[in-house]
C-alpha cells in the first residue's frame, strides 16, 4: 500500500489599520494511492509447530492484485473579519479524481459563509447576562468521490476460465460521463450564550440538495450486466439541530447537563421514475420516499378461513381510492411503501454530577421514528414453515383452525406460508439507550502525597446498561454488514447484539 | 527583480502542476483490461470464447440451475424439498414470486452468455480462416442452447396456444458496447426464439469440428437440435438429428450406468467426459460449481441435501434394473440420487442415451425406423441397465424409459410434461404458474418487457 498526498500552499495573513483582519491561502494537493496484496494459501502442515506455507503439502491457492486512485485539486480561500464582529469568508476548489469518466473528473466546489458577533456591537454591550450571541449563514457545494476505483470504465475481466484453460469476460459497461455527485447546504445558525457562556447553545437550520446521485443503476439484464454505476437522481435533506449545554450548579456541588437534539428529512425527488434495488428484501430508491424505503406487500396476516397469508392488494381503484381487499396471491399484492430505515428523529443527554471526589456521568442516546427489517424473519418467524430453524415465541399464537384470527399463518412443513419479503418483518426501530455511565472516586491528593502518588481514581464504567424498545429483535441500532451500502439500510439478519458491558478500574498517576 | 523571478518560478511550477495532472488522473485497472483493448487479436476472440463456456457454467445456468429449477416445479411427487433456499422453495411450491433471486440469476446469467458469444461473433474477423468456422460454430452452440433453455423456463410451451404470438424473451444478437434506447429489447414470440435457437444450432453443426476437446462439437449442436425438435413435435428432424449423433459412432454407452457419474474413489475431483457425453459443463476445483451436487447430494458429499427422493420413486422400477444402484440411502438414512455425488464432477447437458431415447419416440411416433427401429433403440438403453430385451414397444414404454435413464438430469419432468401435456402435481400443463416470471428487476429496468400472465401487472 502506498499512499501519499502531496500540498502546496501559500498563505498571506495580514491586520490592516488594527480592524481589519485577512487570511488568504492559496495552493493544491495532490493524493495518489496504491494498494497491491498478495496471499497464498497451503494446507495440509507437518504439525502446528510448522507454520509457514513453505511447509505445506498443497499449496491451495493464491491471488495478488492491484488498484490505484488519485485525486488532483487546487484551492484558494480567504477569511476577513471587521474588529472580531463581521466574519466573512470564501473559498472556491476544483478537484478532479482519476475514478470519473473522462469527460468529466473535475468538480468546482464554492463556498462561503458570514458571520455576525452581535455581543461584539456596543449595543448589545448593556445585555450584561448575554455572553455570546453569533448568527451564521453559510453556502457551500460539496462533491462526492466514494465509489469504485475504475467505476467509470469499460472493462472486461480476465477471471473467466474454464476447466484450466484463460478465458475473459465482460465485467463493466463504460460510463464517460461519470462525474461527482454535488450537495449544496444552506446553513442558517445561531451561537447563544448566557452567564459567561455558563448556559450556551446553537441552533442550526440547514438544506442540504444533492444532485447527479452516484448510484448502481439497474439497466436492462439483456445487455449482459444487470447495472451500471450512473449519476442519477436528486435527493434533498432538511433538518434542524438543537444543542443546549449548562453548568446548572457550580461548586461543591457540580451538575453540567447537555442536550442535542436533531430531525432530519431525506427525500429522493428524481430518480427517472426508476425503481431501484442493491440486493436487499425491501430497500429501495424511489421518488417522493426517502432514500432506501422498505418498499414491498403490506402483509395482512392469516385468512380466518384457511390460514393462508394474506396481502392487502394495495391497487388503486377507477376513483383513486386505495384497494384494501386482501389476498393469497403475492404477485397480485402491489408493493407499497412501509416505512423508512432511517430515524428522522435522534437526541441524546448527558449529565455529569461531581461531588467531593466523586463523580457520575451518564449518556442517554434516542433514536425515533424508523424501521427494521428482519430479514431473518423468514426463518425464525415462519410459521415454522421454512427450514428447522428456532422460531420465535409469537408464532406460538398460529391460525389452526377455521375462524381463528391472527397475524401468524398456519404452519406448513416445508411449505413457506407467508415468508416472502413483506411488511410482516418489519417492525418500528425507536429506541432510547443508556450508552454510557461511569461512577468513580478521585482520592484527595493530600491523603496521596504520604504513599507518594500522584491520582488515584477508581472507577466503574458501564456500557449499554438498559435500552427501552419496542422492536422485536435483539437490537434496534443493526445494519448487517453483508448486505450494508446507501441503500440498504435498516436490516437485521441474525445480527448479534451490543454488549452489555460493566468495567471496574484503577486510574494510578505517580 | 528577484520578486519577480519568483513569480516566474512559482508560475511555471503551477503550470507543470497543471499539465502533469490529466496523465496523474488517468489510471488504468490491473485486474482487468478497457473494452477497446479486450478483444483485438485471434487469441482475445478464444480468449473470449472460453468466457463465453466459463458463464455458461454459472451455477444457476448450465452449473445446473437452468435444468435443476424445471424439476423443482414438478416433481413434488418424487421427491421431498427440505432446502432452506426461500426461492427455490417458491419453484417447488409453484408459487413464484416475480423478484425471485434464481429466476432473476438464470436470466441475468443466460444474457451473459449471450453477450459473450456475441462478443465472439462479432470480431470474428480477427480469427484465422482455419478456426474461424469452429470459433463461430462454439459461440453459436452455447448462444442457441441458451436461447432455447431461456425460452422454455420464461415462455409457455411450444405446444400451449400459438408459439407466434406467446411470449418468448428477447433476442440480441449485437454485443453491449453502450447503452441506448436500442437496449430496451422487448420479447420475440417463443416461434422466433425456437428459430434463433435453430439457427443457431444449424450453424454450429455445420462449422464445428466432429471432435473439439472437451468444447462444443458437431454433434453436441446436433444433440441440442434433436432435443429441441423433440420438444416442439417435430419428431422428424427429432430423428434425424439423433440419428447424426448415435451414427457417427464417436460416441458409446458406458458399461456400466454408474460409470457415467464418475466419483473416483469417492474423491470429488475433476473428471473428463466419458465415451457417453456429447456435451458436459466441466467443473474443476478451481472453477465451476456443479449445482446438482449443492442440491442432490447429502452433507456427506459436499451438497446442502435438500432433495430426498421418495422411496416410491423406484416403486415401477424392474427389480434386476442396475440403475437401482443409484439410488441409495445416505449415512442419515435419506434416500439420496448418487447421479450428483462429486462435487467437481462434470455437468451432463446431453449424453448419447437421450439421444436413443428421442430416435426411439420420433421414430415410433412416426412410424419410421430412421437408424434403427425404436424397440431396439429401447433395448440399447435396457441392455446397459442390465434388464432383459422387449420384443415390441409402446409409446408408454418409451416414456417409462425415458424417466428411468434421466431423471433429475435436465429438466425432464416439467418439459415432458409439457410437451406430454400431463398434468404436474395438481396443475394443468399449461398452467401459468409452471412457467417462470420475468424477473422483476428487469421489468423495472426495461419499459418493453411485458410479465407473463398470472404474475400481476
Amino acid at each position: 500500500m502506498v499512499n501519499f498526498t502531496v500540498n502546496n500552499y501559500l498563505t498571506y495573513k495580514n491586520v490592516f489599520a488594527q480592524s481589519h483582519s485577512l487570511d488568504v491561502t492559496v495552493g493544491n494537493s495532490y493524493q495518489y494511492s496504491h494498494a497491491t496484496t498478495n496471499d497464498i494459501q497451503g494446507k495440509q502442515f507437518p504439525s502446528d509447530s510448522y507454520r509457514e506455507i513453505a511447509s505445506a503439502a498443497e499449496k491451495s491457492g493464491g491471488s495478488s492484485t492491484q488498484a490505484e486512485f488519485s485525486f488532483v485539486s487546487y484551492f484558494a480561500r480567504a477569511n476577513y473579519a471587521y474588529k472580531g464582529r463581521y466574519l466573512l469568508s470564501g473559498s472556491v476548489r476544483t478537484d478532479g479524481s482519476s475514478r470519473f469518466g473522462a469527460n468529466n473528473r473535475y468538480g468546482v466546489f464554492p463556498s462561503g459563509s458570514l458571520g455576525w458577533v452581535l455581543t461584539e456591537e456596543d449595543f448589545m454591550k448593556k445585555f450584561n447576562s448575554l455572553s455570546n450571541l453569533k448568527l451564521r449563514v453559510s453556502y457551500g457545494l460539496t462533491g462526492n468521490a466514494e465509489i469504485g476505483n475504475y467505476a467509470a470504465l469499460g472493462l472486461f475481466s480476465g477471471d473467466a476460465g474454464y476447466n484450466g484453460v484463460a478465458g475473459q469476460r465482460f465485467f463493466q459497461l463504460e460510463n464517460p460521463n461519470l462525474k461527482w455527485e454535488k450537495t449544496t447546504q444552506i446553513n442558517l445558525g445561531l451561537d447563544w450564550g448566557f452567564f459567561n457562556n455558563r448556559l450556551s447553545g446553537s441552533i442550526d437550520v440547514y438544506r442540504k440538495n444533492t444532485s447527479d446521485l452516484l448510484l448502481n443503476v439497474n439497466i436492462p439484464e439483456t445487455l449482459g450486466l444487470g447495472s451500471q454505476l450512473q449519476n442519477l437522481g436528486k435527493l434533498y435533506n432538511k433538518g434542524i439541530e438543537l444543542t443546549v449545554s449548562g453548568d446548572i450548579f457550580v461548586g461543591k456541588f457540580r451538575w453540567n447537563a447537555s442536550f442535542n437534539a436533531a430531525y432530519n428529512k431525506n427525500v429522493v425527488t428524481y430518480v427517472q421514475g426508476q425503481i431501484i434495488d442493491d440486493g436487499a428484501d425491501l430497500n429501495r430508491v424511489i421518488e417522493g420516499q426517502p432514500i432506501g424505503v422498505f418498499y414491498g406487500r403490506e402483509f395482512a396476516g392469516a385468512d380466518p378461513a384457511n390460514g393462508d397469508a394474506l396481502y392487502y392488494l394495495n391497487t388503486k381503484n377507477a376513483d383513486g381510492t386505495i384497494n384494501r381487499t386482501k389476498t393469497n396471491d403475492y404477485n397480485t399484492a402491489q408493493s407499497v411503501p412501509l416505512g423508512n430505515p432511517t430515524p428522522p428523529w435522534t437526541g441524546g443527554i448527558t449529565n455529569t454530577f461531581g461531588y467531593k471526589g466523586f463523580d457520575l456521568t451518564f449518556s442517554i442516546y434516542g433514536s425515533f421514528g424508523n424501521k427494521i427489517y428482519n430479514g431473518g424473519g423468514q426463518y425464525m418467524s415462519s410459521s415454522a414453515s421454512n427450514g428447522l430453524d428456532n422460531q420465535t415465541i409469537d408464532q406460538l399464537n398460529y391460525w389452526n383452525k377455521p375462524g381463528d384470527i391472527t397475524m401468524v399463518p398456519e404452519p406448513r412443513l416445508f411449505y413457506p406460508n407467508g415468508t416472502d419479503p413483506s411488511s410482516r418483518y418489519l417492525s418500528g426501530g425507536s429506541y432510547v439507550r443508556l450508552k454510557t455511565a461511569s461512577i468513580g472516586y478521585t482520592f484527595a491528593s493530600d491523603m496521596l502525597k504520604k504513599i507518594k502518588i500522584d491520582k488515584l481514581r477508581v472507577f466503574v464504567n458501564g456500557y449499554n446498561l438498559f435500552i427501552i424498545t419496542k422492536y422485536k429483535g435483539w437490537d434496534p441500532e443493526v445494519n448487517t454488514d453483508f448486505l450494508a451500502s446507501n441503500i440498504n439500510l435498516g436490516n437485521d439478519f441474525y445480527s448479534a447484539p451490543q454488549p452489555r458491558t460493566i468495567t471496574f478500574g484503577v486510574n494510578v498517576g505517580l | 527583480m528577484k520578486k519577480l523571478n519568483k513569480i516566474y518560478i512559482g508560475a511555471l511550477s503551477t503550470v507543470l502542476i497543471l499539465s502533469a495532472c490529466n496523465k496523474q488522473l488517468d489510471l488504468k485497472p490491473f485486474q482487468q483490461i478497457q473494452q477497446s483493448q479486450a478483444i483485438l487479436t485471434a487469441q482475445d476472440v478464444q480468449i473470449t470464447l472460453v468466457g463465453a463456456y466459463n458463464r455458461a457454467g454459472l451455477s444457476d445456468l448450465y452449473g445446473g440451475g437452468a435444468l435443476l429449477y424445471a424439476d423443482l416445479m414438478a416433481t413434488q411427487t418424487v421427491l421431498d424439498w427440505q432446502g432452506t433456499f426461500q426461492g427455490l422453495t417458491q419453484m417447488v411450491n409453484q408459487n413464484i414470486p416475480i423478484d425471485n433471486g434464481f429466476v432473476n440469476s438464470t436470466w441475468a446469467d443466460g444474457y451473459q452468455v449471450i453477450n459473450q458469444a456475441n462478443n465472439v461473433l462479432a470480431n470474428l474477423s480477427k480469427v484465422s480462416s482455419a478456426n474461424a468456422p469452429r470459433t463461430e460454430g462454439e459461440a453459436k452452440f452455447l448462444r442457441g442452447l441458451t436461447y432455447f433453455d431461456l425460452v422454455r423456463l420464461y415462455g409457455k410451451a411450444w405446444n400451449d396456444g400459438d408459439p407466434n404470438t406467446n411470449l418468448g424473451v428477447p433476442i440480441v444478437l449485437t454485443p453491449t458496447t453502450v447503452i441506448t434506447s436500442a437496449s430496451s429489447v422487448s420479447r420475440s414470440t417463443v416461434a422466433q426464439v425456437y428459430q434463433q435457437a435453430i439457427t443457431d444450432l444449424t450453424d454450429a453443426e455445420n462449422k464445428l469440428p466432429a471432435t473439439n476437446s472437451f468444447y462444443a462439437n458437431k454433434y453436441s449442436a446436433s444433440a441440442i437440435l434433436a432435443r429441441l425438435y423433440l420438444q416442439k413435435g417435430d419428431y422428424v428432424n427429432a430423428a434425424t438429428e439423433a440419428n447424426k449423433v448415435i451414427s457417427s459412432a464417436k460416441f458409446s454407452l458406458n458399461a456400466n450406468y454408474a460409470d457415467e457419474f464418475p466419483y473416483p474413489g469417492g474423491t470429488a475431483v475433476h473428471v473428463d467426459n466419458t465415451s457417453e457425453d456429447v456435451f458436459a459443463i466441466q467443473v474443476t476445483g478451481q472453477q465451476g460449481t456443479n449445482a446438482f451436487n449443492t442440491y442432490f447430494a447429502s452433507s456427506d458429499n459436499a451438497g446442502r441435501g435438500d432433495i430426498i427422493i421418495k422411496d416410491s420413486f423406484l416403486g415401477d422400477f424392474e427389480d434386476a434394473d442396475t440403475r437401482l444402484g443409484i439410488y441409495n440411502p445416505d449415512s442419515d438414512g435419506n434416500l439420496r440420487c448418487d447421479k450428483f455425488d462429486n462435487e467437481f464432477g462434470n455437468v451432463h447437458i446431453i449424453r448419447l442415451a437421450e439421444l436413443y431415447l428421442i430416435r426411439a419416440e420420433a421414430n415410433f411416433r412416426l412410424g419410421t425406423a430412421t437408424g434403427a427401429a425404436p424397440v431396439d433403440d429401447v433395448n440399447v438403453i435396457r441392455t446397459r441397465a442390465g434388464l432383459g430385451d422387449l420384443a415390441e414397444v409402446t409409446l408408454d414404454d418409451i416414456m417409462l424409459e425415458r424417466r428411468h435413464e434421466l431423471a433429475f438430469e435436465g429438466g425432464f419432468f416439467l418439459h415432458d410434461a409439457k410437451r406430454l401435456q400431463q398434468d404436474v402435481g395438481a396443475l394443468p400443463f399449461g398452467s401459468n404458474k409452471l412457467v417462470f416470471p420475468i424477473p422483476l428487476q428487469d421489468i423495472n429496468a426495461n419499459p418493453k418487457l411485458i410479465q407473463n400472465p398470472g404474475y400481476g401487472n
